[in-house]
């Protein structure tokens, strides 16, 4: 019997609608689920040499062995495809969400679906157990995620959605596919790929059953997890149902969204439940994370010499007006509604604006939009808000394609404030003001903060460090630590949260609860033998954590091979935006330090610090592609092979 | 009801005790539903749970049902085997597996909508209070479901 997995993946060809499935162990145990799973999907494909709009591009959407059942965090699907949001290349990336749809999806009796080519005219996807159907969705084209999913709440009773709004629709490189009112694929534009493929929505409803291998020590492992060691980044810094209004939206408006605050929300069989129902008369009810309260930064921390710290640390005298808590949440709404990343565009957009204005850059004129009080403008936030985001979803703006595309469009000066707050790939700055969050995303494809927040547990933590890592010296890895050990051993961090990072994207469990590495609850060391003991008690197959982990430097290696057989990676890849390296920078563990500034980076440290990387890995150094030896190493015989054939293999 | 039924309405021993549900706290995140199904069938699957949770997700809002543990309970009244009986210590009513031949009666009956049938036993199944310690309580993350005595009525 399969235990964990369910034993079918979908393929759905949109051209001419042929619906097959194809058993899930021919890919797994070895690629477990997820990112592992997408991986060697994609890799089998031939890693098509397309464009992210082309019919060839599929939407690989994958689940893992710990979805859908009681094991907390687990309730997430893993999405990957070629991106058009990646700049300037479209690379082959990954992007995940949670919320009900996951789980619901699983129950359907399938582990993961391909999605290929382009349907004639819009449709939906009907998953109910076996019964696939791609039906018209002509009549909905066109409506928002809301209001899509309460149509379908009536034309498919109790199933759960994931849809485009009009952003993915009208092919906006920065759409994202949503379910719920929050829980979004993102980061990777994937929302426009289903889009151009005139896929609106899918919508599941499953009677279908998960085995578990070992119940008892499941559920022995939920509750030693729940009451005694407690959860990752988000235990550490919030509650149920915190939606870390504080955390991000600061004390002031924090204290007044408390009022419409509903109730707790969460994802499927996840106790967590982290985000918080807000529900404000007249703007809307949703439930919110993060990135949903970044515009209630605006004006009291634009990213800048100007910023204001004392927001952050609950102090009366506010040097800037801060955007109060109507606005704040009206502008999660309408990114979701609209169907818009509202990470690109409420972080990275209103802190480059409001540098671009500040210096003279651009103006109202430039830009087509009302200026907010915030940018010291007269206008009122609705009206900025309105004029933003219907010019993205309708592409009428120069911010339609995210704010890397305007920046290039609006020319050098603007692309050079970009380069200041930006990281690399098109990406806003997030977590790269210590040096192994640099590191770590020279490597990747996207912002990979998305599910490494692992180091946020680290800050100043040897003994939390150590127990990660095997040394103490990442702790002081911020780039303004006085022990100037900074960039020591970096890269075994890198390594490690990497691997952990894949074995986090297949599994999957969520960011905010896993690797468990510093536990509040016992205030020291938590317990990163976590995952491979879930992963053993649900599918009986037994995993050490480091067998897990090499698991996880498998995935890698093979996203690695994907990479340079598609992309023709090589080391000089492996970078950020130079800005980083000839100036300070502005970076976000002000939360910590109290001071915004870091940097600049040391070039030739630096430089060194990837050699080591390279070496590490049994990567050849000069290429940064991995070897014969590694690969075999790994079991990746044939994408050795098939790397030789290509030339892409290093001598 | 007829006199016969009415006979039978009042050899039921009264439920002691009951799960009430407030679903305005619910998250909809079905941890109930299939720790349900585990302890009932040592599989997860929300279709063989007693309990039913409906996420209206673009409003966040959850209808949860459960067995109301019937006063008159219909599914009772209608089984031609008398399979369905009050378990001595909760009073909930449960269905005797022994007895139970899947004719489908008690899940036409229930005015709830909380009869279920298990397709692959062919019996009918629904909450039985799992004994007087109910499990989907230990597994709310929000205490969404209370387990409460029965009151005079």
């Amino acid at each position: 019997m399969l235990y964990g997995w369910v034993g079918k993946i979908l393929w759905v060809d949109l051209t001419n609608g042929r619906i097959t499935t194809e058993d899930t162990t021919e890919y797994v145990p070895k690629f477990i689920g997820g990112q592992g799973l997408n991986a060697k999907i994609f890799w089998d494909l031939g890693c098509p040499k397309v464009s992210a709009f082309d019919p060839a591009n599929p939407l690989i959407i994958s689940t893992g062995p710990l979805t859908g059942t009681i094991a907390p965090g687990t309730g997430r699907a893993e999405i990957c495809s070629i991106s058009p949001f990646t700049h300037p290349k479209e690379l082959y990336t990954y992007s995940s969400f949670g919320g009900t749809w996951p789980g619901a999806f699983k129950y359907t009796g399938h582990d993961a679906m391909v999605i290929l080519g382009k349907a004639d005219e819009p449709v939906y996807l009907s998953i109910h157990d076996d019964d696939v159907e791609i039906k018209d969705a002509s009549d909905l084209w066109g409506l928002d995620t809301f209001e899509m999913q309460k149509v379908l709440s009536e034309l498919e009773p109790g199933a759960s959605v994931a849809c485009i709004g009009p952003a993915g629709e009208n092919l906006s490189r920065t759409a994202i596919i949503l379910t719920e009112t929050s829980h979004a694929s993102g980061g990777a534009g994937f929302g426009a790929v289903m889009g151009s493929k005139n896929l609106k929505a899918i919508a599941v409803k499953g009677t279908g059953r998960i085995n578990v291998a070992r119940p008892d020590e499941l559920l022995e492992l939920v509750r030693y997890i729940d009451e005694e060691v407690g959860y990752g980044t988000f235990g550490m810094l919030a509650s149920k149902g915190d939606g870390l209004i504080y955390f991000e939206a600061g004390k002031r408006t924090g204290d007044k969204l408390k009022k419409y605050w509903k109730k707790a929300n969460g994802c499927f069989g996840c106790p967590i439940c982290c985000e918080a129902v807000i529900d404000i008369p007249g703007v809307g009810r949703g439930a919110a994370m993060c990135s949903d309260w970044v515009y209630a930064e605006c004006g009291s921390r634009g990213p800048g010499e100007l910023g204001d710290t004392s927001y952050y640390l609950g102090e009366d005298k506010p040097t800037a007006p801060a955007v109060t808590e109507k606005p704040a949440w009206e502008a999660a709404i309408l990114s979701q509604k609209f169907g818009i990343n509202n990470f690109d565009i409420l972080w990275g957009l209103t802190g480059w604006l409001w540098h671009c204005y500040k210096r003279g850059i651009l103006t109202e004129e430039d830009t087509g939009l009302p200026t907010p009080e915030w940018l010291g403008g007269t206008a009122k936030d609705h009206e900025f808000l309105t004029a933003l985001f219907y010019g993205i979803a309708y592409k009428k703006s120069p911010f339609a394609d995210g704010v890397t595309r305007a920046a290039e469009h609006f020319g050098k000066e603007s692309w050079d404030v970009l380069k200041e707050l930006y990281g690399a790939r098109g990406y806003v700055s997030h977590w790269m003001d210590a040096v192994p969050g640099v590191l770590h995303w020279m490597f990747e494809t996207r912002d990979p903060f998305d599910s490494c927040h692992d180091y946020f547990q680290i800050i100043r933590r040897p003994e939390i460090s150590k127990y990660a890592f095997g040394t103490e010296k990442p702790a002081h890895s911020s780039l303004k630590d006085p022990t100037k050990t900074v960039y020591e051993d970096s890269e075994i961090a890198v390594i490690i949260t990497q691997h952990r990072q894949r074995i986090k994207n297949s599994l999957p469990v969520c960011d905010y609860a896993f690797p468990v590495l510093y536990s509040k609850k016992r205030d020291g060391v938590g317990d990163t033998s976590l995952e491979s003991r879930l992963y053993s008690a649900i599918t009986g197959i037994g995993l050490t954590e480091k067998e897990l982990l090499s698991v996880g430097e498998m995935i890698y290696n093979l996203e690695r091979a994907i990479q340079v057989k598609r992309e023709n990676r090589t080391r000089e890849d492996d970078a950020v935006y130079d800005y980083k390296f000839k100036h300070r920078y502005w970076g976000e563990e002000s939360w910590h330090l109290g001071d915004h500034w870091y940097g600049p980076i040391d070039k030739e440290k630096f430089e060194a610090l990837k050699d080591k990387y390279y070496e590490r890995r049994d990567w050849d150094k000069e290429t940064g592609r991995p070897t014969r030896a590694k690969l075999e190493e790994l079991g990746l015989k044939d994408v050795a092979d098939e790397l030789e054939k290509l030339g892409l293999l290093p001598q | 009801m007829t006199k016969k039924e009415v006979a039978v309405v009042e050899r039921i021993p009264r439920a002691k005790y009951k799960l009430e549900v407030k679903p305005e706290l619910c998250t909809g995140c079905m941890r109930c539903a299939l720790i349900c199904s585990l302890v009932h069938y040592s599989v997860f699957s929300p279709s063989l749970a007693s309990i039913r949770i409906v996420k209206k997700e673009f409003v966040l809002e959850s209808s949860v049902d459960v067995c109301r543990q019937c006063l008159a309970p219909s599914c009772m009244v209608v089984c031609p085997l008398g399979a369905i009986y009050a378990d001595p210590k909760t009073g909930a009513r449960v269905v005797g597996k022994d007895k139970c031949i899947g004719c489908k009666l008690c899940v036409d009956a229930c005015l709830f909508g909380m009869m279920f049938f298990n397709e692959e036993e062919k019996k009918a199944f629904k909450c039985d209070l799992c004994g007087g310690d109910p499990q989907c309580i230990k597994y709310c993350p929000v205490q969404a479901i209370e387990y409460v005595k029965v009151g005079r009525r």
